[in-house]
């Protein structure tokens, strides 16, 4: 093979990249100086870009372990850019620890249900005034909380503290203890699952054996390249199933612990697939364009538009199926029209009704539209434009379902909010782009190899 | 093509084209065994006495079966729900595993797809004979009519069905039809008498095999494997919208439409299972039915058997999570009250046996595969009993709570639509290629095992240092 196998990390790629990081923060640390962006927001955007790169990069596990246990032939020639991907995973695992260990060190207030003075049934007037004073400080932020629309009617007067005060105090007695005014019973009812320690134990799990699988998956390959031994073919196979089953069960409890919970009064069984197959849609997506760019570049010459096509095809049914998960939720909830459940759409119809709609739009009609002709599927500037269009709307399907939930009215997509995905973007492909210098493109040891370079479809 | 080392063919026993159309056809041309006279017979039989039973329901009305006031829907949907799953199995793997080029299917998707038929056309009749009067049954269609303004209610998820339903079949059995044509004809070239050279004639329109006819036969089944790929969700999407646009708890619930589906998939696989392995039994298709389909339609059977188990889990874990008194209540009355035998029944067949498939020993068994394609078919039985019976029996007023037993009239109807099925697929199974023999040839060069694998004609002398150590990864029997 010629020595353009192997993708050369230049110091020009290295440059663009840590600019993109430093543009990224530049703006982040702007809307935070002038206060267009204050610690909840800071926060919220933080866990956006968190899950949203974490899950782009756990969903290129899944993509090497689906393939590999599938018996994919085609996909040999493409395997190592999600292979590459997953060099991110350990640094997305790290940002996610950071967000979730703020709530439960209450650095952040995220995550409602990590206030344990609202499942106090009973507390002493002490605990009641220290406990408003707190809040007091922080009264825009805490004030939006408790006259959300899931406390209804008992908390709407708690926004004058002191008239709840005078009446919990007359009928506390000489016992001490009164009835918290702000005790919250469904959250009381949930504390056995949405509780500091088991959360935070539930979130190293899922990212030690995600981090832990996606290393091996990837050491597997590199062995096979640099050895040429079967075994490692073998090896992939187990652990690839291994990730399956792993992934079956933390893909849906990452999603209601990570973004569902931030909500923790609203429940939708369908939320963990519909969070999976969004960050699918998403991942794919950036294979696509890696591949485009590697291809822009000279690398990757038997990687042609038969590959590109198969993972086209990829995007356009996935689309599909996404846009039918979103429906499938959206209209039960809509048709059974239980307050509980609709008040989660209701907030995003009312303050964000633009981006409801685009997330909609743009994530079904332009796959559906653009990609349905076969030679679109071939075309590469037609693949860029769609793949490019879907990430971003894909993070913005992310932004829709964790900003409205922790930053209370409307929160448009600013410098701010992009400058972080950007700086996001930057680590994530300077770790990616480092990972596909180190091991040749083509794995040539592969036993699908050949039927990858001749796939013609 | 280059097919990679590591593949198992899927055509054993060195076959030429000529062999390969006297193993499919010749069943087809061979004169009527005792066994199948007789098997033909008792299921024929089965099938009567469910109609009698139909005839008794539509004389007398449902009053003979064993619905009350709480429980309004019980046998009759659960059966239209069980058989339109397993009609599902045909659409996946002739439209979605032809999408995702798995050559396998080609031994089994002549079979799925008359399958399918046969099962929505049992499916169609409960909905019909739960209507009481049958005779009004047009009242569905919306057309202009002189019932004043009464049309039937477009919001209306049973209305949905209707169209998804008709729609499926029509595009089913369009495609199965399609598929058949070449073969037909076939079977008409090596007819011996003039009448059976006329029959297959017609029916398979003249066919002649011209490449003009391949390149139309082409650009149709391209066309219906597109419209059948969203098909095999809509229709039980739409299905499980006859339960979840309510707010009954244990309907309502935002899971079902993929969980139905996966659910559907799961019990079309056991019944081609179970048919499949009689049927290669019977007329020897070792062969071509081998033991690599067999692992990989078990290896469906994990997949889509672990989604249904983690949409149970999802559902139980959410009716706690929901904090809903009521929520809660329906998943508490499933798995501990009167009705915990079916629930249990179900997580047992569903959840737990499917994935004793990860022993590869047990995938390539042809005894097991069979024994859990019935396990499979029991289990999902259950599931709809459960999610419709027993979400139903206690409803909000506590003087209403009841218990469902079925009568023998439901009995019989349900035992008689498996009859009327069986026949069905028993008559096809005789007059027409139980496998689809123009698609099975087209993949005989790249997984014939004369060509690929390890007895392979060219594989002594074009193997590699590398690529001998392959064989011990796929350990071929």
């Amino acid at each position: 093979m010629s020595s353009t196998t192997k993708f050369d990390f230049t110091s020009t790629h290295k440059r663009n990249f840590i600019i993109l990081f430093v543009i990224g923060m530049m703006a982040v640390l702007t809307g935070v100086f002038t206060g267009q962006a204050d610690a909840q927001k800071t926060w919220a955007n933080l866990l956006v870009n968190a899950v949203f790169f974490t899950g782009l990069s756990a969903l290129a596990v899944f993509f090497l372990a689906a393939h590999q246990i599938a018996f994919a032939g085609w996909h040999a020639l493409v395997k190592r850019v999600p292979e590459a991907m997953t060099s991110f995973l350990w640094i997305g695992a790290i940002c996610i620890l950071v967000v979730t260990g703020g709530t439960i060190g209450n650095y952040n207030n995220l995550y409602h249900w990590s206030d344990t003075f609202l499942i106090k049934e009973k507390v002493t007037m002490a605990e009641l005034e220290a406990y408003e004073k707190e809040h007091a400080h922080g009264h825009e932020m805490e004030g939006d909380h408790e006259s959300g629309e899931h406390h209804g009617e008992e908390h709407s007067m708690l926004s004058n503290g002191t008239v709840v005060l005078a009446s919990a105090g007359s009928e506390g007695g000489e016992s001490g203890m009164i009835d918290n005014p702000y005790y919250d019973e469904i959250l009381d009812g949930k504390s056995a699952y949405l509780n500091d320690a088991f959360f935070m134990t539930r979130t190293i799990i899922y990212l030690v054996l995600w981090v832990f699988i996606g290393y091996q998956l990837r050491r597997f390959s590199i062995k096979e390249e640099e050895t040429g031994e079967k075994m490692w073919f073998q090896k992939t196979r187990t652990w690839a199933a291994v990730f399956l089953v792993v992934w079956a069960v933390s893909s849906s409890m990452m999603a209601w612990d990570w973004v569902m919970s931030l909500d923790p009064h609203w429940y939708s069984t369908l939320f963990g697939w519909y969070n999976f197959i969004s960050l699918w849609v998403a991942s794919l997506s950036v294979v696509i364009l890696l591949i485009i760019y590697l291809k822009r570049n000279g690398y990757m010459p038997q990687t042609n538009e038969n590959h590109l096509h198969d993972l086209g095809k990829y995007i356009f049914g996935f689309s599909v199926f996404w846009t039918y998960l979103w429906f499938s939720q959206f209209m039960l909830i809509w048709y059974g029209n239980i307050p509980e459940e609709t008040a989660w759409f209701l907030e995003r119809k009312r303050e964000y009704n633009f981006l409801f709609g685009a997330n909609l739009a743009v994530n079904f009609l332009v796959p559906f539209l653009v990609l349905m002709r076969r030679d679109a599927k071939r075309n590469f500037t037609v693949l860029t434009v769609v793949a490019s269009l879907l990430i971003v709307f894909h993070w913005v399907d992310f932004y829709l379902m964790i900003i409205p939930s922790t930053v209370h009215g409307a929160a448009p997509i600013g410098y701010f909010e992009i400058g972080m995905a950007l700086a996001f973007a930057g680590v994530f492909l300077y770790s990616t782009f480092r990972a596909l210098s180190k091991v040749s493109l083509v794995p040539q040891h592969n036993p699908f190899i050949q039927e990858s370079i001749e796939h013609h479809i | 093509m280059f097919v990679s080392p590591i593949r198992e063919p899927l055509i054993q026993g060195h076959k030429t084209y000529a062999q390969m159309s006297d193993d499919i056809i010749g069943p087809v041309e061979a004169k009527p065994t005792k066994t199948w006279m007789l098997a033909v017979t008792c299921t024929a039989l089965l099938a009567i006495t469910g109609f009698v039973m139909i005839g008794l329901t539509i004389t007398y009305g449902i009053g003979l079966w064993g619905l009350n006031k709480t429980i309004g829907w019980a046998w009759d949907i659960t059966n239209f729900v069980w058989w339109i799953g397993i009609g599902h199995a045909g659409t996946l793997i002739s439209a979605i595993l032809l999408i995702f080029r798995q050559k396998w299917r080609t031994g089994v998707n002549r079979s799925a797809e008359a399958m399918t038929i046969f099962a929505v056309m049992c499916a169609g009749l409960f909905p019909l004979i739960h209507m009481g009067r049958i005779w009004l049954a047009f009242f569905i269609f919306p057309y202009p009519n002189t019932r004043g303004p009464v049309w039937s209610n477009f919001n209306s998820p049973l209305l949905w069905d209707v169209f998804a339903i008709s729609t499926y079949f029509t595009v089913s059995l369009l495609f199965w039809y399609v598929g058949l044509i070449p073969d037909l004809a076939t079977v008409r070239d090596r007819a011996k008498t003039a009448f059976r050279k006329k029959i297959y004639n017609v029916f398979s329109f003249g066919w002649t095999g011209t490449a003009k006819q391949w390149q139309r036969f082409e650009s149709l089944s391209l066309v219906l494997a597109g419209l059948s790929t969203p098909l095999v969700l809509s229709v039980h999407t739409i299905v499980s919208f006859d339960f979840a646009t309510s707010v009954i708890p244990g309907w309502h619930t935002t899971i079902f439409p993929p969980y139905f589906v996966a659910g559907a998939i799961f019990s079309g696989f056991a019944m081609v299972l179970t048919l499949m392995l009689v049927v290669r039994k019977i007329f020897h298709l070792e062969d071509y039915i081998t033991l690599s389909h067999i692992e990989s339609m078990n290896k469906i059977i994990i997949l889509t058997g672990s989604i249904v188990g983690v949409a149970y889990i999802t559902e139980l874990f959410t009716a706690w999570y929901s904090q809903n008194q009521y929520e809660q209540y329906a998943f508490i009355n499933r798995s501990m009250g009167p009705y915990a035998w079916s629930y249990w029944g179900m997580m047992t067949c569903n959840v737990i046996s499917p994935q004793l498939f990860w022993f590869r020993k047990l995938r390539r068994s042809v005894v097991f595969t069979f024994f859990m394609s019935i396990v499979i078919n029991i289990g999902m039985w259950f599931e709809r009993f459960v999610i419709i019976v027993t979400s139903l029996h206690r409803d909000y007023i506590v003087s209403s709570w009841s218990y469902y037993t079925p009568t023998y009239v439901e009995v019989f109807i349900y035992l008689g639509t498996i009859g009327f099925f069986m026949t069905l697929f028993l008559i096809f199974a005789k007059v027409a290629p139980v496998i689809a023999l123009a698609e099975v040839k087209s993949i005989l060069k790249s997984a014939g095992d004369q060509y690929i694998g390890e007895h392979a004609a060219h594989a002594h002398h074009t193997e590699d240092a590398g690529h001998g150590h392959y064989e011990t990864l796929i350990k071929p029997q």
